[in-house]
């Protein structure tokens, strides 16, 4: 049982720890880079008041589908499966419940990627852009110089 | 209370209404803008937040479909493969563009005379040429003198940096021997008419939080406003009313409580983009005009253009500049004029995009299987993540009258107003075209030292332009209007926005709408005396 659960009054528990089950499984967490899993606490949270505007029904029945396929496909509660196993399953809801798939893994992939710690594993500051800015060199405009020397290209009219 | 009536009613605050209202404004006239939308707040536009990536496919996103705020109007594009793109506010779509400015070549006003496709102008590039000079001083356009590719312009603010996405599309460029030059762009990259420059925010296409970009909420509307100009928003226009004599009289329109209310006028111009000014002359019904105002040549409404858009990018071995930077930096126009040995005619632009976010590299990598779910992950998004970079074709795209914006038989907006219908079919040329640049992008790519090259075309979401709707014309029986603007059927009705067009060039539209909305503006100016005859 993950003890990532948080106070929601989106999705019953059970749908809550399967949703947190299958985020540490498709998004699990490296030491090494120092990126959390996708079920960490505050990224669970943004998830679930991202997730608000969807279908709630949609995505309970995407949750359910999960539960029903491990039992048929591995013969074990989903919650047992093996991290691959778990990844087979979500993988699958891409033809079988495109809908699901889709709105999950995108609202997984926006609140994964703007969580600070995500950022500052890639070496991002976690701000906004504004106002600060960001830096990026001028360039070479030397680079130019074969363009300048083939001359006019526009056509007379 | 009556309404007072004005002198000049503009419909619609974009580029082309800002423009023509701050030129308007030297003549003293009364004059009024009517606006759909609310004033932006730049302190609230995405960039100010964390949250802006995901805002810009929510409450900012292109489709008004999608983004579905109390200020937009549905689009019926179901039968397209091109789906609109909009934004309804002061300043209407330069708040999401991307900046992207250049302008149309000599050629472009010559289709019919060079190649034998479409139709020529009534105007041609040195008419415009002045206006153009007028709108980029109004606007504040960065680039580069020189560029071969065009007839010298006057003096720029500074180019937007090449970056290292600039320098790194440049070398394939260069490597084929091919044109590429710093991109034209409405973003200050100095200090301009009191905007501050440009910082980098990368978030260009949801509106720019520093005021560098050139919306025109912050280019024409602050001097339109100031020399006396009204702009009411929140209006929106159901229909122009018109007399026995076939002139218009003024607008119904609606408020923000859905109050309805007439507004009397001597002059009426239309300013709502390629979609909604046919969508406003279609729905403007009379016994003078039982088909649309201003519509007896029956082509109000058709000739719709998008520029059918192809995007390539290509994945890289070292970091490029990611979510940083404007999002535009160089164009080519290497295959910009017409040769048949390719398969098409007229051709395109290459509008080099810097590169994307953090979360805009997952969704690529992901729904592209390129970055798989589990531990594999990470890895797999850090090759991806900063070392994206790539363009857009900008295809030219030809007039055909089976190309239409029609008014939904059951589709309204809130006010129970008719929306717009567009039935649109990618030519074969635009295929030809498409397929061409596709091509012809891979192998830049690859010469600059991409890996891997991802393609879409078209690009089902890219209607970003919307052309030729109320085309101008010397001839009332092929045209809507005039060669200045004025409608043929009612004398005192004018368009100004890209629906003028009579064909679309292979460039971005707005620094050609607006001088087209100055020239027509100063036509009317000229002809004061005589306006109407």
């Amino acid at each position: 049982m993950s003890d990532n659960l948080i106070a929601s009054d989106f999705l019953a528990r059970e749908d809550q720890q399967t949703l947190s089950t299958l985020l540490s499984a498709v998004l699990p967490a490296n030491q090494e880079l120092g990126t959390p899993a996708a079920n960490d606490p505050n990224i669970m949270e943004d998830i679930l008041r991202t997730l608000r505007p969807a279908s709630n029904e949609m995505v309970v029945e995407g949750l359910g589908d999960l539960r029903e396929s491990s039992q048929a496909r591995f013969g074990i509660p989903f919650e047992e499966c093996e991290d691959a196993q778990k990844v087979t399953l979500f993988n699958e809801m891409r033809s079988r419940n495109g809908n699901f798939y889709r709105t999950l893994s995108s609202v997984l992939l926006q609140c994964y990627y703007r969580n600070d710690d995500v950022m500052r594993s890639l070496g991002m500051e976690p701000r906004p852009p504004f106002p600060e800015g960001y830096e990026i060199p001028k360039g070479d405009l030397s680079l130019l110089e074969p363009v300048r020397q083939r001359g006019k290209i526009w056509r007379d009219a | 209370m009556a309404i007072e009536p004005v002198d000049v009613l503009i419909v619609g605050s974009g580029a082309s209404g800002a423009a023509a209202a701050w030129s308007l404004a030297d003549t003293k006239m009364r004059i009024l803008c009517l606006e759909q939308g609310d004033w932006m707040n730049p302190q609230e536009y995405p960039s100010a937040g964390r949250d802006w990536e995901s805002r810009h496919s929510g409450d900012f996103s292109i489709s008004p479909n999608r983004r579905g705020r109390v200020t937009d109007y549905p689009v019926n594009d179901s039968n397209s493969p091109i789906h609109v793109a909009n934004f309804n506010a002061v300043g209407g779509s330069t708040i999401l563009y991307a900046g992207h400015f250049p302008r149309f070549h000599p050629s472009d006003f010559r289709v019919k005379t060079l190649d034998g496709v479409g139709d020529d102008w009534p105007i041609d590039y040195q008419t415009l040429e002045p206006y153009y000079d007028e709108s980029d001083r109004m606007t504040g356009v960065s680039g580069l003198a020189g560029d071969p590719a065009y007839p010298p312009k006057q003096e720029f603010l500074p180019p937007v940096p090449l970056g290292l996405a600039g320098e790194k599309l440049a070398s394939g460029f260069n490597a084929l021997g091919w044109h590429w030059w710093p991109s034209d762009t409405a973003v200050a990259t100095v200090p301009h008419d009191g905007r501050d420059q440009c910082i980098n925010l990368g978030a260009c296409t949801s509106g720019c939080a520093q005021g560098a970009k050139a919306s025109t909420d912050i280019t024409f509307w602050p001097h339109a406003v100031r020399a006396g100009v009204e702009l009411k928003t929140r209006c929106r226009v159901r229909e122009i009313t018109v007399d026995e004599r076939d002139m218009a009289t003024g607008v119904i329109y609606y408020d923000a409580d859905g109050e309805e209310h007439f507004q009397p006028a001597e002059v009426v111009i239309v300013a709502c983009n390629g979609v909604g000014t046919p969508r406003l002359l279609l729905n403007s019904k009379s016994s003078r005009f039982p088909d649309g105002i201003a519509n007896r040549s029956g082509l109000v409404g058709k000739n719709l253009m998008f520029h059918p858009y192809a995007a390539i990018h290509g994945i890289f071995d070292e970091p490029l500049d990611g979510y940083r930077g404007p999002g535009v930096c160089i164009w080519s126009q290497e295959f910009y004029e017409t040769d048949l040995n390719r398969g098409h005619v007229r051709g395109f632009t290459y509008e080099c995009n810097r590169g994307r976010g953090p979360i805009a590299t997952a969704m690529t990598g992901v729904f592209s299987n390129r970055i798989p779910w589990g531990e594999e992950h990470h890895s797999s998004y850090r090759d991806m993540h900063n070392r994206i970079s790539g363009m857009v074709a900008i295809c030219e795209d030809l007039p055909e009258e089976s190309n239409t914006v029609t008014l939904d038989p059951d589709l309204t907006d809130s006010n129970g107003v008719p929306a717009p219908k567009v039935d649109y079919t990618l030519s074969e040329n635009s295929r030809n075209m498409l397929n061409f640049a596709v091509d012809r992008a891979t192998e830049v790519l690859e010469a600059a030292g991409a890996h891997d090259v991802m393609t879409e075309a078209p690009i089902g979401v890219g209607g970003w332009h919307l052309m030729g709707t109320a085309r101008m014309g010397t001839d009332p029986e092929r045209s809507v209007v005039n060669e200045w603007g004025r409608s043929h059927d009612v004398k005192n009705l004018f368009v100004i926005d890209g629906s003028l067009f009579v064909t679309s060039a292979g460039v971005n539209p707005t620094r050609t709408i607006q001088a087209l909305a100055l020239y027509v503006a100063d036509s009317m100016k000229k002809r004061l005396a005589n306006l109407f005859d």
